[in-house]
């Protein structure tokens, strides 16, 4: 365990985050989650019209009795929750002071930790341009050292392909969970369409967009040769005030276009700043609601 | 090409500097980017490293090299002309006069107010100037009411059109002549010495002009005399004489007026004329092209006053429009006879037959015992003396007199011996003392042969032409002097003798009293005509209005007599001295001036060498306004990257 990044300060911090979880999440819950999955429960959920292949014992037949019809009743399905976080490792999440990954990792362990303690499982799963190997299926707490070692281990590099991951992810991953994605989100278009896969499969999802400060509101400017720290592409560009102006603008929109995103499909969505403590943030998160349904 | 200050040629060193400052603008610094296609969406769809690209990129590079190859051509200041242009030593003239106060249309603009000539010439100085060599030395001379120099010799070309900005419109003549003798000597000495005549060329003299530019007989190294012309309407009419005669005997004035044209086309006016500003008629007069009218107008006034003439048409001179006149007041003559009782009978019966023109109350008859014995207030208390025979002691003191027979001591004739029955003829006609007289066939008994000790105007002469009628006007008396007695004539003679005698009374009395000319020129040096009494230190000198004095000033007496100048615009001035005024009257009355038509220049004329012009200025002006401009651009492009 590096001292830096999942220390005992760390340890207490996840640990006094899991205490308001349980008082402001989970509480009533014990771990259960109504899934929105339909399925066999006494809770009556809704109706459908019969179709060949049906269990007969769903046919309500007062239904049938007063309208000469076959409907089968629904049940909402118990299940168990399992979280996946999902860890962007790719190269652009290598950036910024204090480091996005780093404060990925951070948040992806207390999440892990949360999820432990209070869901049925929790998974950490990198990825880049595919789904690489993870932790999954974790669960009690005292399996949190071996999160921080696989995080600690866990380098950044290559470049990120969301769609072609959580596509990956979704083929693997059938029976719908809460999926909180840590990512950039650089090339939005290819995100939303790895999470409308993630949507269709009825997963729960809450993306959070990790950002430096420096990428929020830069302090670069003057002839400079610009270097991609994924592809190590570079354009030399003249950055001037009136670019700057419209750089903010434009990484507003995009952050907004995000949120705008969730918000249509009921995805959560939190900025992640690498200035503001991983913990402060997470609590934020918690107290606003919606990391669980 | 050539540059006036080539040593800017050195600022060379400054193309490798400006290279290596571009070279160490393209290397860039180092930034790491989470995403640079976040960047380059903002940017916009460039083409990294494309050929386009590295050429806009050499844009800069080819601007930054144009900036400072402009910059250092405007530091050179470039002259742009066939043939080398060397310094010189240029002494300008700037042309002051009236006709420089002319109004010259916008030929160009219609809407434009019109502008003087004066300003057309000090604008041609001020381009002139930065058109030249910055090593020229140049001199500003204002031909004005005096010729003075309004800037020493200078380098500075900004001094000289300043100087030339200070300079006041003057609305009389100038000497163009003395201005160009002042500018000649002021070149001596002068390396390739020049004078510039800047001028609408209607004051040119003939001998200074273009003809001794052009002379193979000027001195190799007189100064080159270049003429530059302003000014090109012709738009004016002036009255260019006006001269008013009291006629006593018919109780009027006669007042001549000449009104010139320069127009090139023909011109229906009138001429108004107002009397102590109260009118007294219009003539309506048309003038050809070029042309002149005259006409002389009677004005029964006998009181006189102040006539103003006033042509009734705006045009480019205004000051030329306008004349004044003074009309003195008609009044009876007092005449003090000085004769012998028994030869005075004639002269008395001659008086009598001249009124009204002969206050015959206050006239007397004394004999030339009683006028040694009179005092001097009691003699000049009289419009005119007769001397009938006798030419007592203080006779010399009468400012108008008749000598008749006689002469007193000092006057400037001599007799050198007699004449027996001279034949009397008149000179000329056209004096105003032989008016309507006619002395074909009038006979003398005797006359004196007398010789004139200094100029004198000869009226009548015996046949031998022997002066035997003398008129002499000087500072202090004028008189008319008849060289033999009246007594002893014939019939024919005894009846033009009063006709003789009323027109030397007229003229006489006329001329008597006035310490100043009837009129002068604007700006003119007005002078004292006879001596003034020397307890006067000051005398008031006034511009009359209908019905006060305005603008009344004192003049200094210096010597017995006084000198000021005239005013600077048309009107009437009074002179006030011992209790009594004169008048006269102050008008550009200038021929030359009112013609404002520019003299036509010769094809060979000399002309200034100027350099060309770049978009309409100088071409270090252009060159610096071409590196504004270029910085400007440059930094556009960085700021909205047009070279990235």
């Amino acid at each position: 365990m590096a001292d830096t990044l999942f220390d005992k300060d760390f340890l207490k911090r996840i640990e006094y985050l899991n205490l308001i979880a349980r008082r402001l999440v989970f509480g009533r819950q014990q771990a259960q989650h109504q899934s929105v999955r339909k399925g066999a429960s006494i809770e009556f959920r809704d109706f459908r019209e019969y179709s060949p292949g049906d269990d007969p014992r769903t046919v309500d037949w007062t239904v049938y009795a007063r309208l000469g019809e076959l409907v089968i009743k629904l049940f909402r399905q118990e299940e168990e929750l399992d979280l996946w976080v999902l860890l962007d490792r790719s190269g652009s999440m290598n950036f910024g002071d204090p480091n996005k990954f780093d404060h990925a990792r951070r948040i992806a362990a207390a999440l892990a930790y949360i999820g432990m303690s209070n869901m049925d499982s929790a998974s950490i799963v990198p990825f880049t341009n595919k789904l690489e190997p993870g932790r999954t299926q974790l669960r009690g707490r005292g399996r949190i050292f071996n999160v921080f070692e696989f995080l600690d281990d866990l380098k950044t590099g290559g470049v990120t392909d969301p769609a072609a991951s959580l596509q990956e992810f979704v083929s693997r991953v059938r029976r719908p969970g809460l999926i909180v994605l840590l990512s950039d989100f650089y090339g939005l278009e290819r995100v939303r369409a790895g999470l409308d896969r993630l949507r269709f499969f009825k997963h729960q999802i809450y993306v959070m967009q990790v950002a430096s400060p420096w990428e929020i509101n830069p302090t670069i400017r003057g002839e400079l040769r610009l270097v991609d720290c994924e592809t190590q592409d570079f354009d030399d560009l003249t950055i001037t005030d009136s670019m700057l102006r419209r750089y903010k603008k434009a990484f507003a929109d995009f952050s907004e276009d995000i949120k705008r995103y969730g918000m249509k499909y009921a995805i959560g969505y939190a900025l992640a700043r690498t200035d503001t403590p991983f913990d402060a943030f997470l609590r934020t998160v918690l107290e606003r609601g919606g990391l669980v349904a | 090409m050539t540059l006036l200050a080539p040593w800017a040629l050195w600022l060379l060193g400054v193309v490798p500097v400006v290279v290596a400052l571009y070279l160490l603008k393209l290397r860039r610094t180092r930034e790491t980017v989470p995403s640079l296609e976040f960047w380059r969406n903002l940017a916009g769809p460039t083409q990294v490293r494309s050929l386009f690209k590295r050429l806009k990129r050499l844009l800069s590079l080819l601007l930054w090299l144009l900036i400072v190859a402009c910059l250092l051509l405007a530091v050179g200041n470039p002259i742009f002309s066939l043939g080398g242009m060397k310094p010189r030593s240029i002494a300008i003239v700037l042309d002051n006069s009236a006709s420089m106060q002319a109004l010259e249309p916008d030929a160009t603009n219609a809407d434009a107010p019109p502008r003087r000539r004066l300003e057309l010439a000090i604008d041609a100085i001020r381009d002139m100037t930065e058109r030249r060599p910055v090593s020229d030395e140049w001199l500003l001379i204002e031909a004005g009411r005096l010729t003075r120099v309004a800037q020493p010799w200078t380098r500075e070309r900004g001094r000289i059109a300043e100087a030339a900005m200070t300079i006041a419109p003057f609305p009389g003549g100038v000497d163009l002549e003395s201005a160009i003798e002042l500018a000649t000597q002021l070149l001596e000495d002068k390396e390739r010495p020049c004078i510039l005549l800047v001028t609408d060329g209607t004051n040119v003299p003939a001998p200074s002009g273009e003809s001794r530019a052009t002379s193979a007989a000027a001195p190799s190294d007189a100064p080159e005399i270049i003429v530059h012309r302003v000014g090109a309407t012709s738009d004016n009419l002036g009255i260019t004489t006006i001269e008013a005669r009291p006629h006593a005997h018919e109780l009027s004035h006669y007042v001549f007026v000449r009104i010139t044209s320069a127009s090139e086309e023909a011109i229906e006016s009138q001429l108004v004329l107002s009397l102590d500003d109260s009118t007294r008629g219009v003539e309506p007069f048309t003038i050809e092209p070029g042309g002149v009218w005259e006409k002389t107008i009677v004005i029964d006034e006998p009181l006189g006053g102040v006539l103003k003439a006033t042509i009734d048409r705006p045009d480019a001179l205004m000051t030329d429009n306008v004349a004044y006149a003074i009309l003195p007041p008609i009044k009876p003559a007092s005449i003090l006879l000085v004769s012998t009782p028994d030869q005075a009978y004639f002269f008395q019966q001659a008086l009598v037959a001249m009124e009204p023109l002969v206050d015959l109350e206050t006239s007397v008859t004394i004999s030339p015992a009683e006028y040694a014995s009179l005092g001097g207030d009691a003699k000049s208390g009289f419009d005119v003396t007769i001397f009938n025979g006798e030419a007592p002691d203080g006779a010399m003191d009468a400012e108008a007199a008749v000598f008749v027979n006689a002469w007193p001591e000092g006057f400037p004739l001599r007799q050198t011996g007699s004449i027996d029955l001279p034949a009397l003829s008149i000179v000329d006609r056209d004096h105003p003392l032989c008016r309507y007289v006619s002395l074909g066939g009038a006979e003398l008994a005797h006359a004196r042969r007398v010789e004139p000790l200094e100029p004198m105007e000869i009226l009548a002469v015996a046949g031998d032409g022997a002066p035997l009628m003398l008129w002499r006007v000087s500072p202090g008396q004028t008189a008319l002097c008849i060289a033999f007695s009246v007594m002893e004539s014939d019939l024919p003679f005894r009846n033009a003798f009063p006709l003789i005698l009323r027109n030397a009374v007229i003229e006489l009395a006329a001329s008597r009293k006035s310490c100043i000319k009837s009129s002068y020129g604007i700006g003119e040096r007005i002078v004292s005509l006879r001596p003034v009494s020397s307890d006067r230190t000051t005398i008031k000198v006034g511009r009359p209005g209908a019905t006060q004095t305005v603008e009344e000033s004192e003049v200094a007496v210096d010597h017995g007599g006084f000198d000021f100048d005239a005013g600077l615009r048309p009107g009437p001035l009074r002179v006030e001295l011992d209790g009594e005024f004169d008048y006269t009257a102050v008008n550009l009355a200038s021929d030359a001036e009112t013609r404002l038509a520019p003299m036509k220049a010769s094809a060979d004329a000399p002309a200034l060498e100027l350099t060309d012009r770049l978009f309409g200025v100088v071409p270090w002006f252009a060159l610096a306004i071409a590196a504004t401009l270029l910085i400007l651009f440059e930094w556009m492009s960085y700021h909205f990257r047009w070279t990235e």
